[in-house]
C-alpha cells in the first residue's frame, strides 16, 4: 500500500502541476494511513476492497486538520477539527486521503479568481466540468482511484461527462451531508465518481448510511449493490422520452443514446415510451431556490465580507436577496409539481435514460472566475434540464461513459432511478459497461 | 486486464502501452490504441490484488 500510494504521490507531483486537479496533496497523511493500511493487513485485518486504496475528496468536505476552502480564499484559514462524515467513513473502511480536489467557488459555477481551474485530461481547451471539476480531473487521469464529489444542479453529472467518468449521484439523503458546506441544503447530494460502475458500487456501500448528526439522512441499511452487479438487466423497463433526452441535442449525444438502447435491448431490457414533464421553467425556479439556499449556507460571511467573495459566486448570492416570496413560492411549488410527476413516471419503469449533457466539453470561458458568458449561459441552460430535475426529485442518477464526440471528447448516458435504486441503477450501468469498452479508453496524461 | 499485466506494471511503474482494446462495442471504432498503467486500473482489480498481497 505505501508504494501503491507513493506512485499516486509521484504521479500527481509529475502531471497536476499542468492539469491543477489539487487544491491541496496530503502526502503525510497519505503515508501514514498507507503505511497503518498495509500493517493491518498482514495482521489479517483486511476491512475491504477500499482497504489501502488512494482516493481524494471535492475540498468541500471537512477534514480535520486540514484545510478546507470550499473553492474561496474567504476560507484560505479554515482548518476543521473533525471530518465530514463521509470521510470518516471512507477513512473507517481503510481508504488512503491522497488529499483535496479543486471545486468552483463554495459549489456553484464560476471560480474564485486566482485559485486553479482544473484542466480537462482529454483536450485542455474544453471545459471540465463544474463544479466537481477537480474530482472529475483527477479521477480520468489516474490521479486518485476513486474521488467524493457533490451535486446540487449537475456537479457531480458535468465533470463525469466532461472527462469520461462514472459518476453516481445517490438518492437524497442516502449519503450524510453533515461536514461539507452546504451550496443548497435541500438540493445538496454527495456521491463518488469513479472510472467503472463496479468502483462507484463499492464508494457508495462504504460512503452511504443513515447519520445522526444529518437530520436529512435517511434511515435503514443500505442494500449491497455491488451484490447485484451480475444479475443482468433480463425483463428490467427502460424509460425513454425521445423529445427530451435528444431534441436540443448534440447529434454525436443522439446517437449515443440510441446506441445505449440497442446494446441494453440486446442484453435483454424493454425500452418503454414515456413523456416527462414540462422542464423548461426549472432551471429559473432551479436558481432561485439554489440562491436563496446558498444566501442562508453565507449567512456569516454574506453580506458581511461580500467583497472577499468572488465576483460570480457573489453575484449569485446577491441574486438570492433579490428573489421575492412570491417567485420562492412559485419555485417551491413547481419543485413539488416536477417531483410528483417524476416519481409518477418513474414508477413505472426500472429507470429512465437521458444524457448526463447534452454536449460534449464545450470549449472553456474565457473567463472562468466571472458570471458565465451569454454563450456559455445558454450552453449551460441546455444542459441544466437533463441534471436540475432530479435535485428537484432528489432521484438518483447513474452517469456512464458511452462514447466518444467526432473530436474525440467523452460522452455520457444518464441513468435516472426511484428515490433508493442505487442497485438497480448500477445494475443497467454496470451490464451496459461490460457491453461496451468505452471506460477502458484513458486520457494520454 | 489481468493479475499478470498490474504486476508487471507495478513493478516498473511505467506507463506500459496495450496493443488494442478488450473486446467490446465502444472505442473499437475511434480506431485508437490504449494505454492501460497502474494508475488506470480499477479500483476493484487493484483490491483483489491487494487481497493477494501482490500490491503492497
Amino acid at each position: 500500500m505505501i508504494a501503491l500510494t507513493q506512485q499516486l504521490l509521484d504521479r500527481i507531483a509529475a502531471v497536476d502541476g499542468h492539469l491543477q486537479s489539487y487544491v491541496t496533496v496530503m502526502t503525510d497523511h497519505a503515508i501514514a494511513s498507507a503505511r497503518r493500511a498495509d500493517a493491518e493487513i498482514r495482521a489479517g485485518r483486511y476491512r475491504g476492497p477500499l482497504h489501502g486504496m488512494p482516493i481524494a475528496v471535492k475540498d468541500l468536505c471537512y477534514t480535520r486538520g486540514v484545510r478546507t476552502m470550499a473553492g474561496t480564499k474567504l476560507l484560505a484559514d479554515f482548518v476543521p477539527d473533525f471530518d465530514a462524515t463521509v470521510v470518516a467513513r471512507l477513512e473507517a473502511a481503510g481508504a488512503v486521503i491522497l488529499g483535496k480536489l479543486v471545486l468552483c467557488e463554495g459549489a456553484f459555477g464560476p471560480y474564485f479568481p486566482g485559485l486553479q481551474v482544473p484542466v480537462n485530461p482529454w483536450d485542455a481547451t474544453r471545459w471540465s466540468g463544474v463544479s466537481s471539476s477537480g474530482c472529475g480531473v483527477a479521477t480520468a487521469a489516474g490521479l486518485c482511484f476513486a474521488s467524493v464529489a457533490t451535486d446540487t444542479g449537475g456537479s457531480i453529472r458535468y465533470p463525469s461527462a466532461a472527462n469520461g467518468c462514472v459518476g453516481l449521484k445517490p438518492t437524497y439523503g442516502r449519503v450524510s451531508r453533515y461536514g461539507t458546506f452546504a451550496l443548497a441544503a435541500s438540493m445538496d447530494h454527495i456521491g463518488p465518481m469513479t472510472r467503472t460502475v463496479e468502483d462507484v458500487a463499492i464508494m457508495f456501500e462504504a460512503m452511504a448510511g443513515p447519520d445522526p448528526r444529518d437530520p436529512s439522512s435517511l434511515p435503514g441499511p443500505v442494500p449491497s449493490v455491488r451484490a447485484e452487479l451480475g444479475r443482468g438487466i433480463t425483463g428490467l423497463r427502460v424509460g425513454f422520452d425521445r423529445r427530451y433526452a435528444t431534441e436540443n441535442v448534440d447529434p454525436d449525444v443522439a446517437k449515443a443514446m440510441d446506441g445505449v438502447l440497442a446494446e441494453l435491448t440486446r442484453h435483454g431490457a424493454t425500452v418503454v415510451t414515456v413523456t416527462l414533464p414540462d422542464v423548461s421553467k426549472v432551471g429559473g425556479a432551479w436558481l432561485d431556490l439554489c440562491c436563496v439556499e446558498a444566501l442562508a449556507a453565507h449567512a456569516k460571511t454574506f453580506p458581511a465580507r461580500a467583497s472577499e467573495y468572488g465576483p460570480g459566486f457573489r453575484a449569485a448570492l446577491e441574486s438570492g436577496q433579490r428573489v421575492t416570496p412570491t417567485a420562492l413560492a412559485a419555485a417551491l411549488k413547481l419543485r413539488a409539481d416536477m417531483s410528483a410527476s417524476l416519481e409518477r413516471i418513474l414508477n413505472t419503469v426500472d429507470c429512465l435514460v437521458c444524457p448526463s449533457m447534452a454536449n460534449s466539453a464545450r470549449v472553456k470561458e474565457a473567463d472562468p472566475f466571472d458570471e458565465e458568458t451569454d454563450e456559455s449561459w445558454s450552453q449551460q441552460v441546455r444542459n441544466d434540464i437533463h441534471t436540475q430535475p432530479f435535485n428537484f426529485s432528489g432521484s438518483p442518477t447513474l452517469s456512464v461513459p458511452c462514447g466518444f464526440s467526432a473530436d474525440g471528447l467523452p460522452l455520457s448516458v444518464q441513468f435516472v432511478g426511484r428515490r433508493l435504486s442505487e442497485a438497480v441503477l448500477c445494475r443497467v450501468g454496470y451490464a451496459y459497461e461490460q457491453a461496451t469498452a468505452w471506460h477502458l479508453k484513458h486520457p494520454t496524461v | 486486464m489481468t493479475r499478470r499485466d498490474l504486476l508487471s506494471r507495478l513493478a516498473s511503474a511505467a506507463v506500459l502501452p496495450i496493443a488494442a482494446v478488450p473486446s467490446g462495442r465502444g472505442p473499437a471504432s475511434s480506431g485508437s490504441q490504449i494505454e492501460h498503467p497502474l494508475h488506470y486500473a480499477s479500483l476493484a482489480e487493484v483490491a483483489r490484488l491487494i487481497v493477494a498481497r501482490e500490491i503492497k
